[in-house]
């Protein structure tokens, strides 16, 4: 007598359900489904009381993964005479796949799929890691950055394929660590995974290669510039925001304009930009220890000092222009006593933090506050791991409140609130 | 040689269900008003065996840009923008009752999968469909016809236009829930086929949920003759099916008189085809259709089918129609072959060079094509390929079904490779006491629906069987809801309607319909403001609320009736009596009138 446990994933085996036999390709069992696919391509999950193993009527290859894939990554699409362009990826839904065991969507290493696309550069490709974003980490971002500076070493512009949930995270940390760089670099993800053949990340990986061989000495992210397959948005990484859960478009630079655009073949950039350099140099330490703090009506006392004890800066997301609860002024103002570095940025997203219009924005200065003016919260974050990474602590708040990287936006114009067409 | 004896037909037939959308909360009716544009191109991917399905990388090779436009039933998750919510439940409901009434055995885990489809009809690049209940049967006149799968599936997008390598859809029908409901091919013959059917929407449709709009039943004929399954998609009306099969009898007669004669002339693989570019000969040719390819930068192509002269297009030899179907396919529009020409333009002369550069005997056929370079590669392998499959009567493919009943070709048959696993939708359980209890509403079967049609709203059992039969249970329902006169209701349906919407070549939607019946509830109107009102909806292409103020359709009251018929009764020539008053009156007045009232007022008249 066969058993479930005798048959591998891919074979052809014969079952009686509900009276019939019927034949299929075995996919899954567990402890009380067994999911077979019909001839007409449908999986059944049979409850595994009621089906019936008749026989394995061809056994599917050893090791069970069963038939290899029809395109398999290639090391180098050679396209000689043209520029080079180093892929490196991380994971993410742009290399995702669907585990057919699991039925979820999971990192998968096969990044040959852009090989058809892309006819005029020279690619190359690296798998330096395979997680999705929200388990990234400032190691990773260290390890990361080493990657880049090999790469740009060797190549004209990097691509990096990252998760879109903390890909403005990476990407401003990547920003913050190279204070000059020989070529691009250009995060990119997808809102839909490849599997999928409506999946943004052909068209978001084919504009990136193509943003990674133009002059732009920054590091940007490229993607769906609306819900059209017709062009591609790169946003300077320290102004990027994740802004929809699903959209392709979910990325929006906040409070500026897009630097650059793609669209049929050609990339437009839109200046001011810093220009590619000679070198790339990287200031590669980051100092984790740096939290953010949502405020919010209510917001305990003890909650805030647990939020803010044995850290050396703390980002404040706080109301408005830049405030929060009377109450945690006296723990505000104990703890920059204490020398932790807290910083104001606002929920808003949009506009600048001013704390000398209210009063209890003057209380926050008194309580020591840094103000950071139209700073995202999330690259305060990172800037703060950063600059306690690399500097003296006494250059902490200058350096915090000096422009970088484009982080800061010195002149805020009207027509870029909202972001949307 | 009888390949009508080895008749295989099964069907799938494809109800919409009208309660909102499958995988969102959007309604399944909406208005015309287009929100924005959006486009996207399909690629075509490798299914969870890690194999590409062969209809799903032709679609691709033909790299269509898709055009959508969003309607305002649509939102995030039919533009592809948002994963699908839950499932909707009173569609499920549904399709467990058709799965129930059709004795199907239901299963206890419902599992979506993609079917991958990048022709660009869905934004996903797939269709959700999920296998609700097997293995069931039908009861029809000449015996049980197996039931093998019943499904529940997304609409596709609707196609506004197709050509120059793009297509438009509409999203308004995305994502409507289809039950789908396969049979085995077990089914006799043509009328045995429109029995089948009719048994079968007969369940569905008395379950209560279905829509009642034009293309809100669709099915797809899948006949065999001994060369393979043909699927025949979207034959819209039930009396199509004895046509289609008949038609694509008489293609597979003649594809087979083909085969047999192209080998006779040692065949088509005597050598491999060559294809050769062809445009210099045609500079300063009088076809109209190659010079303006000529213009846009395309090129003509030629290549010599051995063996195949004469079978292009002569007598019942249509070989050229066969290729024709294909590179339309792939939008180009100019393919001319021997048979045909000289014609369209291209002169004797011209087709005595080409024939003699092609080195064409009378044994060969030549194909001539305009296409841009680009396409020419795959559109030749294509060619070649559909040639030679023909050729050995490996026939098995998909086909369309044109309104007239004949078919065309709109790809390979898709294999299993085109699906994956649905993973954005969870295994929904169903728990053997919710199909217990589903039970309760399986509807009676057909006979007892209609003795019970007939009894409740006082009609014939013949006009009962009609209403029944072609599915109009649920309107006669809702209609006499609305305006309490069942029989008028039932005229109006199955004659006055469909001879109105013939007459104008046009349709009255279901929700404007509604809206007619409420107001004709309301103000009480007689079967003849009614009828007027649909004339009037159709002639102007009005809504039903625009209608009822038209001075036209007011009821003439007693005062009017009396006044015409005094004109009459003092002007007509011939004599007016009881017998042509009636006919008189209606000649006179554009206005609708109670015929009994009428009637009364000339006996009062001439009793003067």
């Amino acid at each position: 007598m066969v058993d479930w446990t005798d048959v591998v994933f891919g074979s052809a085996i014969k079952f009686s359900y509900s009276g019939t036999e019927y034949e299929g390709i075995f996919i899954h069992c567990d402890d009380d489904i067994v999911t077979v696919k019909l001839s007409n391509g449908y999986n059944l999950a049979l409850q595994k009381d009621q089906i019936n193993l008749v026989k394995i009527i061809r056994k599917a290859p050893e090791n069970g993964e069963a038939v290899p894939q029809q395109k398999l990554a290639k090391d180098k699409i050679r396209n000689a005479g043209k520029k080079h362009v180093s892929l490196l990826a991380t994971g993410g839904t742009i290399a995702s796949k669907v585990d057919y065991k699991t039925g979820a969507v999971s990192p998968s290493e096969d990044i040959g799929f852009i090989s058809d696309r892309v006819k005029d550069v020279e690619v190359s490709s690296e798998t330096i890691d395979n997680i999705l974003s929200e388990n990234i980490t400032p190691e990773k971002w260290i390890y990361m950055a080493g990657k880049i500076r090999d790469s740009l070493n060797r190549s004209d512009g990097c691509i990096v394929f990252h998760g879109t949930d903390t890909m403005s995270y990476s990407a401003s940390a990547i920003s913050f660590m190279f204070s000059d760089q020989t070529g691009p670099i250009v995060f990119v993800g997808s809102q839909r995974s490849s599997d999928r053949p409506s999946s943004d990340a052909f068209m978001n990986a084919e504009g990136a290669i193509h943003m990674a061989t133009t002059d732009f000495g920054e590091v940007g992210i490229a993607m769906h510039r609306n819900l059209s397959d017709e062009s591609i948005s790169m946003h300077r990484a320290v102004r990027s925001r994740k802004m929809h859960t699903s959209r392709r478009d979910a990325f929006r630079s906040i409070g500026e304009s897009e630097v650059g655009t793609y669209s049929h073949g050609s990339v437009r950039l839109l200046p001011p930009y810093r220009k590619t350099g000679v070198k790339n140099e990287i200031k590669q330490k980051l100092d984790p220890s740096v939290s953010m703090i949502y405020f919010y009506p209510s917001l305990s006392v003890e909650d805030f000092e647990g939020m803010v004890s044995k850290k050396k800066a703390v980002i404040i997301m706080g109301t408005g222009l830049g405030h929060v609860s009377h109450s945690l002024i006296p723990s505000i103002t104990q703890a920059t006593k204490e020398g932790t570095k807290i910083l104001m940025t606002s929920q808003c997203l949009y506009g600048s933090v001013n704390l000398n219009v209210y009063s209890t924005g003057r209380d926050l200065i008194r309580a020591g506050i840094i103000p950071l003016r139209n700073m995202l919260p999330e690259v305060a974050l990172v800037k703060a791991m950063y600059v306690l990474g690399n500097y003296a602590e006494e250059q902490f708040e200058e350096m915090m409140k000096e422009n970088l990287r484009g982080e800061i936006i010195e002149r805020e114009q009207a027509l870029v609130f909202g972001g949307a067409d | 040689m009888g390949l009508r004896s080895r008749i295989k037909i099964g069907l799938e037939i494809h109800f919409q269900v009208s309660d909102g959308k499958l995988f969102c909360r959007c309604p399944t009716e909406t208005s015309s008003n287009e929100l924005f544009r959006f486009e996207r191109r399909m690629i075509a991917t490798t299914s969870e065996m890690g194999s590409m399905d062969r209809a799903a990388k032709y679609e691709m090779e033909r790299n269509l840009l898709s055009e959508y436009v969003a309607s305002e039933n649509s939102c995030l998750v039919e533009y592809d923008e948002e994963p699908p919510h839950e499932v909707d439940r009173k569609a499920l409901k549904a399709a467990l009752i058709a799965s129930l009434a059709l004795n199907c055995k239901v299963l206890n885990n419902i599992f979506f999968m993609r079917k991958v489809v990048v022709d660009g009809s869905n934004t996903s690049g797939f269709q959700r469909t999920a296998i609700i209940a097997i293995n069931g049967w039908v009861a029809t006149s000449r015996g049980k016809v197996r039931i093998s799968s019943v499904s529940l599936e997304e609409d596709s997008a609707r196609l506004l236009e197709n050509g120059d390598g793009r297509s438009i859809y509409s999203l308004d029908r995305l994502g409507i829930p289809l039950i789908e409901i396969a049979t085995e091919p077990g089914i006799i013959d043509e009328l045995h086929a429109v029995e089948t059917a009719k048994a079968i929407g007969y369940f569905v449709q008395a379950s209560g949920f279905s829509r009642m709009t034009v293309d809100a039943i669709r099915q797809d004929v899948n006949v065999s003759f001994g060369y393979g399954r043909v699927e025949i998609k979207g034959v819209q009306k039930l009396s199509l099916i004895p046509e289609v099969i008949s038609y694509e009898l008489s293609r597979q007669e003649s594809l087979h008189d083909i085969s047999e004669k192209s080998s006779q002339y040692l065949g088509f693989y005597r050598e491999e085809p060559q294809v050769h570019d062809v445009t210099d000969m045609f500079r300063e040719t009088g076809s109209k259709i190659l010079l303006s390819n000529i213009r846009a930068g395309n090129r003509i192509y030629a290549t010599t089918l051995r063996g195949m002269g004469g079978l292009m297009k002569s007598g019942k030899y249509r070989m050229g129609k066969e290729l024709a179907d294909l590179v339309r396919r792939y939008g180009i529009k100019g393919l001319f072959h021997s048979d045909e020409l000289p014609g369209y333009g291209i002169t004797q002369e011209e087709v005595d060079r080409l024939w003699s550069k092609m080195k064409k005997t009378d044994e060969d056929a030549v194909l001539l094509i305009a296409c841009p370079t680009s396409l020419s590669e795959v559109l030749f392998i294509e060619i070649f390929s559909r040639m030679a499959k023909l050729l050995q009567m490996d026939l098995t493919e998909t086909r369309f079904a044109a309104d007239d009943g004949s078919t065309f070709f709109l790809r390979p048959m898709p294999g299993r490779e085109r699906m994956y696993p649905e993973t954005d939708v969870p295994i929904l359980r169903i728990s053997d006491e919710t199909i217990h209890v589903m039970r309760n509403d399986v509807p009676l079967p057909m006979e007892e629906t209609i003795s019970m049609i007939s009894r409740d709203y006082g009609l014939s059992s013949q006009d009962a069987s009609v209403i029944v039969s072609t599915f109009r249970k649920a309107q006669l329902e809702e209609l006499s809801s609305l305006y309490k006169h069942p029989k008028i209701v039932a005229r109006f349906i199955m004659q006055t309607l469909p001879e109105l919407e013939k007459k104008y070549g046009r349709k009255i939607e279901q929700h404007k319909l509604t809206r007619l019946f409420t107001i004709a509830g309301e103000k009480n109107w007689i079967r003849e403001v009614l009828e007027k009102a649909a004339d009037l909806m159709l002639s102007g292409g009005l809504d039903p609320d625009a209608v009822a103020g038209e001075e036209e359709l007011s009821q003439l009251g007693e005062d009017e009736l009396r006044n015409i018929m005094v004109k009459l009764l003092a002007s007509s020539e011939s004599e007016t009596n009881e017998r042509n008053i009636i006919a008189r009156v209606k000649k006179e007045t554009g206005r609708p009138f109670d015929a009994a009232q009428a009637m009364k007022v000339y006996k009062s008249l001439s009793k003067v």
